[in-house]
C-alpha cells in the first residue's frame, strides 16, 4: 500500500525595517559585534518595549498580499525560556492574537496547481547569536540581532511532496521580495525554514506525528530533507514502529536528521500576555492604507507583460526574478518606442550579465534611460543587434552612454548599398571554397559567408542587406 | 539654622522659592537627621551626599536667577526607591542579584523631576524587587518603622516619615508602598495604572505595579504626580488620557463602604473602629456613605496572586549570570551557571514566587488564564459600582502585620495583607492612603480610597479636605531617638 507525505512549512523573515521591532536600535546585518544594541534590546531591568509601527506595516502587507484576515484587535504574548541569545528570557512573540489568520497561496508543480492554506502569520523579535570559540571551551554573544523584527508564516499541512514544498517557498519569497519587507536571504538568516512532516498511508485520514526539522539551509535542502524524513517514517511504521514526536536538526552534509530533542520532554514556554505592550486596534483606515500601497505582485505582472505587452512566458518569468530586475524593464519600457525589444534585452543579455558577473540582484545599477536609448537606437537601424549586444555589456559594466559610444567607436549600421556590395565582393573572391560549396547545395555556407561579410564590416553591417546583396551575387 | 523638620514639600518649596531658606540649608537639615536616624532607620541603601549637595548648589543659582521652569518642589530635598533607575548610579532592586549594577540609563520619573529642580538624597530600601509585605525581604536589610522599629517598611516610607526625606518615590507593585505608608503615619498615593511610566522601573510585576508617590500630606503627593506623571514615548502602556485631578466639592460626594472587608474574618476591631470614624468625619464634611458589594471579591486576592506570581517569574528570569549582575564564576557549564547564579543572589522570598509563577503558568487553563479572566471581570463589574459610587472606602490591612522577628511565612502574610491594597493593583485603579489614628499597639492607622481609572481628583479633593479638616499630622520626629 502506498504512502503520502503530509507537510507543512513555517518561514520566519527578517524585516528590511531601519529600526527592530521594539527599540530605535538599527536593523543592518554584518556590523561588529554589539554595537546595535541599547537597554530595551539587551534586557536591562526597567527597559520597556515600543513597537515600530513600520513592523505592523509590513506585516498587514504580507498579510494582505497573502489574502490573510487581518485581526481587528492584536496583542503580543511572551514566549518563556532561557538561553544565552535570548537576553529578557523571554521572546516577544503572538501567539492568542496574531495579526494576520487564514490565509492562502496558489502553487503551481509539473503535477498539480492548488492552494496552500496559510494558518497565521505573526509578528516576533529575533534572537542574539552565539558564537561558539573553534578552540577554547567558551562562546561569546552577538546580541545586534536581537530585536531584529521578524515575520512567522505558517502553512497548513497542505504540502504533499517536496516539489510543491518549493514551490510554494519560491513563491512566498518572491512576493516577499516584490512587497519589499524582506531581502530574503536564507545565506544570511534573514529568510529561515522549519518543516513539520508527517505521513499516513494513501486514502487514510490520519497522519503520523510530525517530526519537526529544524536548520535547513536552502530550497533544495527542503527536498532532500522532506524526502529523507518522510522514507524514516514510512520505514518505522512499515515495521510496525511508532513515530516520536520529536525536533531534528537537518544535516546536510551526511544527509540526516539528527535528533536535536523530543517532545515528549516536553518544552514548556509558559506564554503569557505581554504587559508591557498594549493590546493594537487595526482599524480598517490603515488596512485600506496599506491595501493602496501594496505593489504589483510578481504573478500579476507576468500575466500583464505576457497580455499587454505580447512578452513570452519565459521572458515574462526572467523579468520577474527580482523586483530589480522588474523595475528596471519597466522603467526601460516605459521609456523605449519597443517595450517587447526591452523584454528582449533585459531576459537575454542584461540576465546574462548578471550571471557571468554574479551581480546580486541588490547590486544591479543599470540605467533604465540608456537601455531604453539602446533599445531605440536598434529599432531606428542605427545599430545592429550585434553591436546591441556589445553597448548593452558596456553599459551594463561602465554605465557608458550609448549614443556617445556608438559614435565614438563607430558603430553605427553600415547601410551604404556600395559599401556592402564591395565587402560582399571581396569576401566571394576570398571565399571561393565556401561558393562552390554553396552552389553545391550546401546550404550552411551561406551562414559562413554573412558571417564572413559582416567580420569585414566589423559587425556593422545591415544585416538585411548584407543578405540581400550576397543572395544576388550568388543566385544571379 | 531654622527648624525645617514641620513643613510639607509644599511648604518647603515655598520657602526655598521666596528665598527664606536656601536649597543647601534645606539638604544640610536632611543630611543632619540622616546621620542620627539612618542608625536606626536604614531607610536608605546609598546615601548620595556629595551629589546631593552640589546638585543643591546648582538649582539655588537657578532660583536666584528666577528660573521660570523651576516646579513649586524645586530645591526640595526627596529620595528615590532603588528601583528606580539613574544612569551610572547604582540601582539594585533591593536586591543581591543587582549589587553592582549600574544602568547606563534614567528613569522617565527621575528624568521628569530632575527638569522640575528635584534634588535627590539617595535610593532607598525597599523588597527585593519590590515584591513583599512590607519592606521585610530587602536582601540588604530592611527598613524601620520610625514609631516602632520592630517593624520593618519600605524605605521610601521610612525616609519620608523618619522625616529625612520630604517625599519619595517607590514602586506599588504588591501594595507594599500603601500598606508602609498606612502603618507609619504618612500619605500615598498609586496613580492610576498607565498614568506614570515605568520606563527604567525595574520590574516586578509590570501589569500590578506603578509608581507611587509617599509624602507628608496627600497635597504634598498630588504635585509630585503632577511632575511625573503623562505619556512617555518609552513607555507605550502610558495612557494618552489627560488625568483629571482637579479637585471638586466635598459636597454629595458618593462613597463607597465595601461591606466584605469591614466583616472579613481577622478585621482586627481597633482598625475598624478608626476607618469608620473618619468616614463619618467625611459625613460631616459633606460625602454620602453607603455600603456596596465588590465584585466577586473571593477572587480578587487569588487573582492578584497568581498574575504577580507569573509576571514576576518572568520578567525576574532575566537574572541569569550572564550580562549584568550576580554570576557564579565556579561553574562549569550553562545549566550551572543559571542555576548557581540564580540560587545564589536571589532571596528566599523572591524564589516562592519564582516557582509558584511557574505554576501557575505550567498550569495557564486552571490557573493563569482563570486569573486573567477574573481580572477582566472584576474590571466590568466595578465599572458599574462606580456609576453608583465615586470612590471606595476601606482600611489598608485587615490587622497590624507580626513584627518582622515573629513572621511564620512571609509568602502567606504578604498575601494575608494585601486584602483591601490587591484590588488596585488587579484592577490598575489610583488610590490614596490617608493617616486617621493611632492603633491600641501605637502604630499610625490609615484608610484608603480607591477611585476609578483616571478618578485622581475626587480622591484628591476627599483626601486634602479631611487633612485639612484634622490639621496637618506631624511626623513623630525624635519619637524614641
Amino acid at each position: 500500500m502506498s504512502w503520502e507525505m503530509v507537510a507543512g512549512v513555517e518561514v520566519h523573515v527578517e524585516l528590511a525595517t531601519k529600526t527592530k521591532v521594539f527599540c530605535g536600535c538599527a536593523n543592518a546585518f554584518g556590523a561588529e559585534p554589539n554595537t546595535f544594541i541599547c537597554p530595551v534590546c539587551t534586557g536591562m531591568p526597567g527597559a520597556l518595549p515600543t513597537l515600530n509601527r513600520q513592523v505592523v506595516n509590513y506585516a498587514l502587507r504580507a498579510g494582505l498580499a497573502l489574502g490573510c484576515d487581518i485581526s481587528p484587535q492584536t496583542a503580543f504574548d511572551r514566549k518563556n525560556y532561557f538561553y544565552p541569545d535570548l537576553p529578557k528570557a523571554y521572546q516577544i512573540s503572538q501567539l492568542f492574537l496574531p495579526i494576520c489568520q487564514n490565509g492562502s497561496l496558489e502553487i503551481e508543480t509539473k503535477q498539480v496547481t492548488k492552494q496552500i492554506r496559510i494558518r497565521q502569520i505573526h509578528i516576533e523579535e529575533d534572537t542574539g547569536k552565539l558564537m561558539h570559540h573553534p578552540t577554547q571551551p567558551y562562546t561569546l554573544v552577538d546580541f545586534n540581532r536581537c530585536g531584529v523584527p521578524l515575520l512567522e508564516i505558517v502553512s497548513q499541512p497542505d504540502i504533499s511532496d517536496a516539489d510543491e514544498a518549493i514551490a510554494y517557498l519560491e513563491n512566498l519569497r518572491e512576493i516577499l521580495l516584490f512587497l519589499g519587507v524582506s531581502d530574503c536571504k536564507m545565506q544570511e538568516g534573514s529568510l529561515r525554514v522549519d518543516l513539520n512532516v508527517s505521513v499516513r498511508r494513501r486514502g487514510s485520514k490520519e497522519p503520523s506525528v510530525p517530526t519537526e526539522l529544524k536548520n535547513i539551509n536552502s530550497f533544495q535542502a527542503v527536498g532532500r530533507a522532506m524526502r529523507w524524513e518522510a522514507a524514516r517514517q514510512i520505514q518505522v511504521l512499515e515495521a510496525g514502529g511508532k513515530i516520536l514526536r520529536e525536533t531534528r536538526r537537518w544535516d546536510d552534509g551526511k544527509n540526516q536528521g539528527v535528533v536535536m530533542r523530543s517532545k515528549e520532554e516536553a518544552e514548556h514556554y509558559r506564554y503569557m500576555p505581554e504587559p508591557d505592550l498594549p493590546v493594537m486596534v487595526i482599524d480598517q483606515d490603515w488596512i485600506e492604507r496599506v491595501r493602496k500601497d501594496l505593489p504589483e505582485l510578481p504573478r500579476e505582472k507576468r500575466i500583464r507583460y505576457q497580455k499587454e505587452m505580447g512578452i513570452s512566458r519565459q521572458e515574462a518569468c526572467t523579468l520577474t526574478g527580482s523586483p530589480q530586475m522588474a523595475v528596471l524593464f519597466e522603467q526601460t519600457a516605459a521609456l523605449c518606442h519597443n517595450p517587447r525589444e526591452a523584454a528582449h534585452l533585459i531576459a537575454g543579455e542584461v540576465a546574462r550579465l548578471c550571471t557571468e558577473t554574479a551581480t546580486r540582484p541588490e547590486d544591479l545599477k543599470v540605467d533604465a534611460k540608456k537601455l531604453a536609448a539602446l533599445v531605440d537606437m536598434t529599432g531606428s537601424g542605427r545599430i545592429n543587434r550585434t553591436v546591441g549586444k556589445e553597448v548593452v555589456e558596456q553599459i551594463f559594466r561602465y554605465n557608458v552612454d550609448p549614443e556617445t559610444y556608438v559614435a565614438e567607436h563607430g558603430l553605427a549600421m553600415v547601410c551604404d548599398p556600395d559599401v556592402v556590395e564591395a565587402a560582399v565582393r571581396k569576401v566571394l573572391q576570398e571565399q571561393a571554397k565556401s561558393v562552390a560549396d554553396y552552389r553545391n547545395g550546401k546550404e550552411r555556407a551561406f551562414g559562413y559567408l554573412v558571417g564572413q561579410v559582416m567580420k569585414s564590416l566589423k559587425g556593422k553591417g545591415d544585416p538585411a542587406l548584407v543578405h540581400r546583396v550576397l543572395h544576388q551575387l550568388l543566385d544571379g | 539654622m531654622k527648624n525645617l523638620e514641620n513643613l510639607t514639600a509644599l511648604e518647603l518649596g515655598e520657602l526655598i522659592r521666596r528665598r527664606a531658606v536656601s536649597c543647601e540649608e534645606a539638604v544640610h537639615h536632611c543630611l543632619e537627621l540622616m546621620e542620627r536616624r539612618e542608625p536606626r532607620l536604614s531607610a536608605f541603601l546609598e546615601i548620595s551626599r556629595e551629589k546631593a549637595l552640589s546638585d543643591a548648589k546648582e538649582m539655588q543659582k537657578r532660583v536666584d536667577a528666577g528660573d521660570q521652569t523651576l516646579s513649586p518642589l524645586a530645591g526640595v530635598p526627596m529620595a528615590l526607591s532603588d528601583s528606580i533607575c539613574i544612569r551610572d548610579l547604582k540601582t539594585t532592586g533591593g536586591s543581591r542579584m543587582l549589587q553592582n549594577f549600574h544602568p547606563p540609563y534614567s528613569a522617565t520619573v527621575w528624568e521628569r523631576l530632575k527638569t522640575g529642580g528635584a534634588v535627590l538624597l539617595g535610593k532607598t530600601a525597599l523588597d527585593e524587587f519590590g515584591m513583599g509585605v512590607s519592606g521585610e525581604t530587602c536582601a540588604f536589610g530592611p527598613a524601620r518603622n520610625v514609631w516602632d522599629n520592630r517593624w520593618a517598611l519600605d524605605g521610601s516610607v521610612a525616609a519620608v516619615a523618619g522625616g529625612e526625606a520630604f517625599y519619595a518615590l517607590g514602586s506599588d507593585g504588591t501594595g507594599a508602598l500603601r500598606r508602609s505608608a498606612a502603618m507609619a503615619g504618612v500619605s500615598s498615593l498609586r496613580p492610576t495604572w498607565g498614568t506614570v511610566s515605568r520606563y527604567g522601573v525595574v520590574s516586578g510585576t509590570s501589569s500590578l505595579e506603578q509608581v507611587g508617590v509617599v509624602g507628608r500630606t496627600i497635597s504634598d503627593c498630588a504635585q509630585v504626580l503632577a511632575l511625573i506623571r503623562g505619556r512617555d514615548h518609552r513607555d507605550s502602556t502610558t495612557s494618552q488620557v489627560q488625568l483629571a485631578d482637579e479637585r471638586s466639592s466635598m459636597q454629595g460626594m458618593k462613597i463607597g463602604l465595601p461591606d466584605c472587608y469591614f466583616h472579613q474574618e481577622g478585621m482586627d476591631p481597633c482598625i475598624k473602629e478608626r476607618v469608620l470614624s473618619a468616614a463619618k468625619q467625611l459625613e460631616g464634611l459633606g460625602a454620602v456613605l453607603f455600603p456596596v458589594e465588590l465584585p466577586i471579591v473571593d477572587l480578587i486576592l487569588p487573582a492578584y496572586f497568581a498574575i504577580a506570581c507569573g509576571e514576576a517569574s518572568s520578567n525576574l528570569a532575566r537574572y541569569d549570570g550572564i550580562r549584568y549582575g550576580y554570576s557564579a564564576n565556579d561553574v562549569e557549564n550553562l545549566q550551572e551557571l543559571y542555576i548557581q547564579s540564580r540560587s545564589r543572589a536571589l532571596g528566599n522570598q523572591i524564589k516562592k514566587y519564582i516557582l509558584l509563577g511557574n505554576l501557575f503558568l505550567s498550569e495557564k487553563e486552571n490557573c493563569y488564564n482563570k486569573a486573567l479572566q477574573v481580572r477582566e471581570l472584576v474590571v466590568q463589574g466595578l465599572d458599574n459600582l462606580f456609576d453608583r459610587c465615586d470612590m471606595i472606602l476601606s482600611p489598608v490591612v485587615p490587622s497590624i502585620p507580626l513584627p518582622m522577628e515573629e513572621k511564620p511565612s512571609q509568602l502567606l502574610e504578604c498575601y494575608r495583607q494585601s486584602a483591601f491594597t490587591a484590588l488596585a493593583n488587579l484592577a490598575g485603579l489610583p488610590a490614596v492612603t490617608v493617616p486617621c489614628g493611632y492603633h491600641s499597639e501605637g502604630l499610625p492607622i490609615s484608610f484608603q480610597l480607591m477611585g476609578k481609572p483616571y478618578g485622581e481628583g475626587k480622591l484628591l479633593t476627599v483626601a486634602e479636605t479631611y487633612q485639612q479638616s484634622i490639621g496637618f499630622s506631624k511626623t513623630p520626629g525624635e519619637v524614641g531617638a
